[in-house]
């Protein structure tokens, strides 16, 4: 069984190789140590299917595609249409109880896109400089990165926290600023992503937290069953923000 | 809805026409749900056998492979049996279904996917489910390399400061693809040797 240092070194000869940034020699080396060892062969075959994988776009598309056709999708749509019905029969019935009510129920913002903007903030860049190894490469990019996300410089925030998750993917820290991100730069599939992340990795600091920024994110999305779901799981389980996910829940529903 | 000859399915589904899709979805699942469910498929698993079935036909279309010996329905429906049991092969403590599906399989075999090319299927899907999986930077940085983006272009198409930091950064995400592929436990399976 090959260490993990080996491995490493040979993905990076691989992929030195296939990207054909080796000199003439090196590359015959690499050639005749590839029909040497079948390690190597075995990872450089791997390479391959992935590198073949990845350019097979229009399966990708068409995965995507089919996703929308399937019945567990479509019972969502149909679930989503109902609520709209109800919503606008709920409007209806507020404009027979009388004008002055009508007035109040416009006056209020229930719009997602608006209330998604007046519910939305970053949340704040929480990290303790004593905790952060500012000789390691992580420690140094971690300090970046969190002087970006403080300085409201987003994209430069973006860059650093997609590095620290290459260096460190186990952090779901990193996840979730990563999803934060996304959303301040308009991502929110990909946000919504970061954020399933963070919970995956069960980081028993930042659930309450992530649970709240989902539920905005489909909102965003104007996704409003999924945000109800998450807005009344955070009421319910008694969660950090349970005051204004109530509020929230009061001026969707 | 008209009729649709199997030629406008197969070529609905090559060209990834919407209708045909939501025909298939609607005509054929149901029949897939009922004969799957019979032989202890979940709703879930129904779905995935179903989705995997057109797009190994759409594989086989594109490949040239594909041969109808009846008609289409026949002949997907026997793609879908024919995902089921090897899906079934695939989990343990299910040793008397299979045995059923030995025998079933004989009524089945028009299907005309070969093990390899199913192998090379679930293969690809599992590649691209981890691809799914990086952050967005490091899907595009990937994508751009495969198509021989030059490294300044991805550089300042990514907002990385140069082309040394583009190499760097296409490493470490082809890596945390690779580290994803390799835990997952279907991984031997499908890349293991026959």
């Amino acid at each position: 069984m090959k260490d993990l240092t080996y491995i490493m070194e040979m993905n990076k000869e691989i992929s030195k190789y296939l990207s054909g940034e080796m000199d003439a020699q090196t590359e015959k080396e690499f050639e005749q140590k590839l029909s040497n060892d079948t390690a190597l062969r075995n990872e450089y075959e791997l390479h391959k299917e992935i590198q073949n994988a990845l350019g097979e776009e229009d399966i990708m598309e068409l995965r995507e595609k089919l996703g929308e056709y399937g019945p567990s999708t479509r019972q969502k749509k149909r679930f989503r249409l109902k609520w709209g019905d109800a919503l606008t029969a709920a409007a209806l019935v507020t404009l027979f109880i009388g004008i002055g009510m009508l007035w109040m129920y416009h006056s209020q913002i229930t719009n997602p896109d608006e209330l998604y903007a007046s519910y939305f903030e970053p949340y704040p860049g929480i990290y303790s400089q004593r905790s952060i190894d500012a000789d390691s490469e992580s420690g140094t990019l971690k300090q970046k990165a969190f002087l970006a996300y403080e300085q409201e410089n987003w994209e430069k925030a973006q860059n650093h926290f997609d590095e620290l998750l290459l260096l460190q993917p186990e952090k779901a820290e990193y996840d979730f600023y990563a999803g934060m991100l996304d959303l301040k730069l308009n991502d929110t599939p990909e946000a919504i992503n970061h954020f399933h992340t963070v919970l995956d990795k069960a980081d028993p600091l930042l659930e309450d937290q992530t649970i709240w920024y989902i539920a905005l994110a489909h909102l965003k999305e104007k996704n409003i069953e999924k945000s109800v779901e998450y807005l009344q799981k955070i009421v319910k389980e008694d969660l950090a923000n349970k005051k204004k996910a109530m509020k929230l829940l009061r001026r969707i529903e | 809805m008209k009729r649709l000859t199997d030629l406008e399915i197969i070529q609905g589904i090559r060209d990834k026409d919407p209708t045909i899709l939501k025909f298939l979805y609607d005509k054929y699942y149901p029949l897939v749900n009922i004969n799957l469910s019979e032989h202890s498929a979940t709703e879930t698993e129904v779905e995935d056998v179903f989705q995997e079935a057109i797009l190994l036909i759409y594989r086989k279309i594109k490949d040239g492979t594909l041969h109808l010996n009846s008609n289409f329905k026949n002949y997907f429906l026997s793609v879908t049996w024919y995902i089921w049991i090897k899906e079934l092969r695939t989990k343990n403590n299910q040793s008397r279904l299979i045995e059923d599906y030995n025998y079933l399989q004989d009524d089945y075999v028009e299907h005309n996917v070969t093990d390899k090319e199913y192998k090379l299927h679930m293969q690809y899907k599992l590649y691209q489910k981890y691809f799914k999986k990086l952050t967005k930077k490091c899907r595009k940085i990937l994508k751009w390399h495969l198509k021989n983006v030059p490294l300044k272009e991805i550089a300042k198409k990514a907002g990385l400061k140069d082309e040394k930091s583009v190499k760097k950064r296409k490493y470490a995400c082809k890596e945390q693809l690779i580290r994803l592929i390799k835990d997952d436990e279907r991984f031997d399976l499908y890349h293991g040797d026959e």
